[in-house]
């Protein structure tokens, strides 16, 4: 197990250097670079900027050197001081936009993540347990749409409805008053004012996804034969089911929490960016958009990291779970 | 002329002034068109003086009620002391002609809540450029003097003398003097800041111009002489893009961060706070553009802006006034008349739709398009909002054909079209202006454009025909006069949505008097690439025609918005180093062009030589004008004062010139 572990922390090193260069050619890849953005956007404002101007920009952000030399003065900077460069578009370390706004994206995923579980754990094992009730049809029905519904058509049509009704436009979790505020009580209730809607339509796919695995997985598992031996032997049916079935029946959850990682961080961009959510995700989209390199690039690499290791606390959390993936990896 | 000489009576003040201003136009547009170089034919006058102000400075002043306990508490000095020896005096007819605007004063307080997409605000962009002379609306004719309590100019527009407002202040507090400006200039022919002197402080605003020469007389009078001729340059005072930091830059404050006067070792905590790796790209971060005023790093920086940035994050900007801000109303208020300035961060276009519906926005002059007019009229009343309908400094999209595309290949059919005006001609004949404006622009769009041809399809086939066009490909379109096969290639970028249904619209119409035509549809980058490479045939893209004439823009250049000669300009702007030999029609924009830089814009001559380049730009066909000019909406708090009217010629009134907005009491 040990030896597995350290196995595995070894090939992530290489695997994140190659994760490095390939996400730093894909930022390079659209033509044009973030002063040609920021030019053509001052522009578009009907600021033309002088030639010498434009010059010392170039010179400011480096951009006047090779994209080799750029990408080692970048990866050496990572690596001797842990600085990520700086961000072109909000002038500051990177480090310190991402610091901005992680504690929301963190804060969205992971509510998001246990009202998903929290609904879709009983609301699965009823669907399995009650097979064909009419429980069942409900739940199914409700998965199915909440699968078939892309979060950002429901996050739109949510925002209508609200804006409709009341002619209040949500959008953020905060209104403009507490958002550079210290927390406060007023901030806290004021943060509970808008962050159900996001909560809810991030919650409702992963829900919809999660009631259809658990159900599917736990009915495959419940007339097995372990399960018929236990009954026999007189347990009584919640502990049962909870103690033999459903723990099996879990796995399918505990192998995502890898792909959870990185999400904790980015939180859902393509929701994020609709209802207009200060997580990371929507600095990720316009920092790509503007080509802002060094806060893609290093955006990028964290999220790579996460998920890289994340699959590896999938794997160890799953061995120490599910003694039979366990067993398997030791006799390997 | 009449109205200019009644203001003059009504205006006894600034009597003097105007008279030596008319009196020098008048004598040189007696004259000739002049001739490029030779200014001297116009040295006939003498120079303009222009050191008076339309009202008189009010005798007390009305202290701002957000400083009042920081001025009883000593933090800040009283207004009085604040202000400028002499402020400049904002009232009816001074930063909005009073055409457009009933001005009247206004009250202290309140927020303005502008739109931001990620992170960009065009509302505060020109909010924030503060012109070294003000002329009202977006003219740069007869300026008064603004941050300069009086300005110079020599007969033969060479030299610019000019003075400073005694006693005002950056936002920190440290007077505003000569030394600012020899800072600039120190900056600006250093070149480890600046890799080249700026264009626009070159003689005739040419980059290889021998720049301005800088003498400083005392600590508020300077002047700035060039080698010849240069009267575009009180276009380039006048105007919100190069705006005050044009000429003044804080010395007191890029110094502490400048290696030439600050010991290196002092500013290395900055640099390691900041993650910067050398003084130089610390300075060049440090001495900012107006345009960047409002974000985070402009935290700190003295300005001579009405707010100054107190916190931004990426959510959120929060601007405050500058207690030293040195224009005040004809009733002694401090401008601007609103505390705060405030931003949250959107991340999409609909986002600020839905909340300019809701009444979130107190300004927004920008994204509003005529299309959503129903959607704040319905909601005006919950909402508290209104709009008003007004023209533009933009006009809508326009058709460049490339004059150099394809100049190298031996025998170019496309160059023999282009340069054979019947070609242009036809082109502008088969397009329907008036379906173009009903619809793409509801038919509230002027026709008006630099394209006089008229809807004729008849007249188009005529032509085309007459240029050897007349031979028809199996597919039933045009071959070229050579019989073979021919296509004419626009290609635009997604840019504005109006750009792929304008060039749709432009596709069926010359299909129909058979010229094959495909629209291409590029990303904004690689839109811009090809144009440089002048690898375009056609292009599409809007410009800025409504500030040609004032001289505020000039993007009309062949290599500006859409390249409609870029090798022959890189011809003109190297000295014949590289490029294209401009053929003579072309060669004869370049000499208007030049000419025109000689003279104010807005001076007679100015104006007959802005009309040649109209006309040059009609009989040339390097732009089609499917349309004239835009309407376009501004949405509003309805309890906002001073408002421009409805049918302004310009947009974006309510943020250049922003000081002057403030709150009615909410009925």
């Amino acid at each position: 197990m040990t030896a597995l572990i350290i196995r595995r922390i070894i090939l992530i090193i290489p695997l994140l250097f190659i994760i490095s260069i390939i996400s730093f050619i894909i930022i390079l890849l659209p033509p044009g670079s973030y002063v040609e953005t920021y030019v053509e956007n001052l522009e578009r404002t009907g600021f033309l900027m002088d030639e010498s101007q434009i010059k010392a920009i170039y010179k400011q952000y480096g951009l006047d050197r090779p994209a080799v030399v750029q990408y080692i003065l970048w990866m050496s900077n990572f690596l001797l001081k842990g600085e990520m460069g700086r961000s072109f578009i909000y002038q500051k370390p990177v480090t310190e936009v991402i610091m901005e706004r992680l504690p929301m994206s963190m804060a969205v995923t992971l509510i998001s993540l246990a009202v998903t579980w929290l609904l879709a754990v009983p609301i699965g094992i009823y669907s399995a347990l009650r097979q064909y009730s009419i429980g069942d049809y409900v739940a199914t029905i409700i998965g199915f749409v909440g699968l078939a519904l892309p979060n950002f058509l429901l996050a739109l049509a949510l925002t209508y409805l609200v804006f409709a009704k009341t002619g209040h436009a949500v959008t953020g979790l905060f209104s403009i008053e507490y958002k550079d505020a210290p927390w406060t009580v007023d901030k806290l209730f004021d943060l509970l004012g808008n962050i159900w809607l996001p909560i809810l339509v991030i919650a409702s796919a992963g829900t919809a996804s999660l009631i259809r695995i658990l159900r599917a997985t736990l009915l495959d598992e419940k007339n097995k034969q372990y399960v018929t031996t236990a009954r026999a032997k007189g347990l009584p049916e919640h502990k049962l089911i909870l103690k033999y079935p459903v723990r099996v029946a879990i796995n399918p959850l505990i192998s995502t929490i890898g792909w959870t990682l990185p999400l904790i961080v980015s939180g859902e961009i393509i929701v994020s960016q609709t209802l207009g959510l200060e997580t990371l995700g929507p600095v990720l989209l316009s920092a790509a958009m503007g080509e802002d390199m060094f806060l893609v690039g290093s955006i990028v690499m964290i999220l790579s990291s996460l998920t890289v290791i994340g699959t590896l606390i999938s794997d160890i959390l799953l061995a120490w779970i599910d003694p039979r993936i366990r067993f398997d990896k030791v006799s390997i | 002329m009449p109205t200019a000489i009644a203001s003059c009576r009504v205006f006894p003040s600034i009597v003097l002034s105007v008279i030596a201003i008319l009196v020098s136009q008048e004598v040189a547009a007696g004259e000739t068109t002049p001739v490029v170089g030779s200014a001297d034919k116009m040295v006939s006058a003498d120079p303009i003086v222009v050191n008076q102000q339309k009202y008189p400075v009010p005798t007390k002043y009305n202290e701002v009620p957000l400083f009042a306990s920081q001025v009883a508490s000593g933090q800040l000095p009283p207004i009085e002391e604040r202000l400028p020896a002499e402020p400049f005096v904002v009232g009816p007819g001074v930063l909005n002609s009073e055409e457009w605007l009933d001005w009247e004063v206004g009250q202290y307080g309140g927020t303005i809540r502008t739109p931001n997409l990620n992170g960009g605000v065009h509302e505060l962009a020109l909010a924030m450029g503060m012109t070294i002379l003000r002329a009202p609306d977006q003219s740069t004719r007869d300026p008064l003097p603004a941050i300069v309590s009086s300005y110079q100019i020599s007969a033969d527009y060479s030299q610019y003398t000019l003075t400073i407002r005694q006693g005002l202040k950056w936002s920190d507090g440290v007077p505003l003097t000569t030394e600012d400006v020899r800072m600039t200039w120190e900056l600006y022919a250093d070149e480890r800041i600046y890799p080249s002197f700026p264009r626009k402080v070159r003689t005739l605003g040419r980059g290889d111009g021998i720049p301005g020469k800088l003498t400083i007389i005392d600590d508020l009078t300077f002047i700035i002489t060039f080698e010849a001729s240069y009267g575009q340059f009180v276009a380039e005072l006048s105007s919100w893009i190069p705006d005050y930091t044009l000429l003044f830059r804080p010395a007191h404050f890029i110094k502490q961060f400048h290696a030439d006067y600050t010991e290196i070792t002092d500013i290395q905590p900055v640099l390691d706070e900041l993650q910067i790796n050398s003084w130089e790209k610390l300075v060049i971060l440090k001495d900012m553009p107006h345009w960047e005023l409002y974000r985070e790093h402009s935290i700190g920086v003295p300005t001579l802006t009405p707010w100054i940035a107190e916190t931004v994050t990426s959510s959120v900007i929060r601007m405050v006034r500058n207690p030293y801000y040195w224009k005040v109303d004809i009733a002694g208020n401090q401008l601007p008349y609103v505390d705060r300035v405030e931003s949250e961060v959107s991340n999409h276009l609909q986002a600020i739709m839905l909340k300019a519906a809701s009444g979130e926005y107190d300004v927004m002059t920008s994204y509003a398009q005529v299309r959503e007019m129903p959607l704040y009229r319905l909601n005006a009343e919950r909402a508290n909002i209104k709009t008003v309908l007004h023209g533009s400094i933009n006009n809508p999209p326009i058709l460049f054909l490339n004059h150099d595309f394809d100049y190298q290949a031996a025998g170019s059919v496309w160059q023999r079209l282009v340069t054979d005006p019947r070609f242009g001609s036809a082109i502008a004949c088969a397009i329907d202006k008036e379906d173009v404006n009903n619809t793409l622009y509801f038919g509230l769009y002027t026709l008006d454009g630099y394209t006089r041809e008229n809807y004729d399809p008849q007249t188009a086939n005529t032509l085309l025909d007459q240029i050897g066009m007349n031979k028809l490909d199996p597919k039933g379109f045009r071959t070229d006069p050579d019989g073979n096969r021919f296509e004419l290639r626009i290609t635009t970028a997604a840019i504005s949505p109006d750009f792929l249904a304008l060039g749709e619209l432009l596709k069926a119409y010359f299909e129909q008097v058979g010229l094959r035509t495909t629209l291409d549809v590029i990303g904004s980058q690689l839109f811009g690439q090809r144009m440089n490479a002048n690898q375009l045939m056609a292009t599409i893209h809007w410009s800025d025609e409504p500030i040609w004439g004032p001289g505020i823009s000039e993007d009309y250049w062949p290599s500006s918005k859409g390249h409609w000669a870029p090798m022959s300009e890189q011809y003109f702007a190297t000295n014949g180093d590289s490029g294209r030999h401009p053929p003579d029609y072309l060669q004869k924009f370049f000499n208007l062009h030049v000419a025109r830089k000689v003279v104010p814009p807005q001076s007679p001559e100015g104006e007959a030589l802005f009309a040649d380049i109209v006309d040059w730009f009609s009989r040339h066909y390097a732009t089609i004008w499917p349309v004239g000019r835009m309407t376009v909406p501004t949405v509003y708090n309805a309890d906002l004062g001073n408002v421009i009217k409805a049918g302004y010629p310009f947009d974006r009134a309510l943020d250049y010139g922003m000081e002057q907005l403030f709150f009615r009491p909410s009925k």
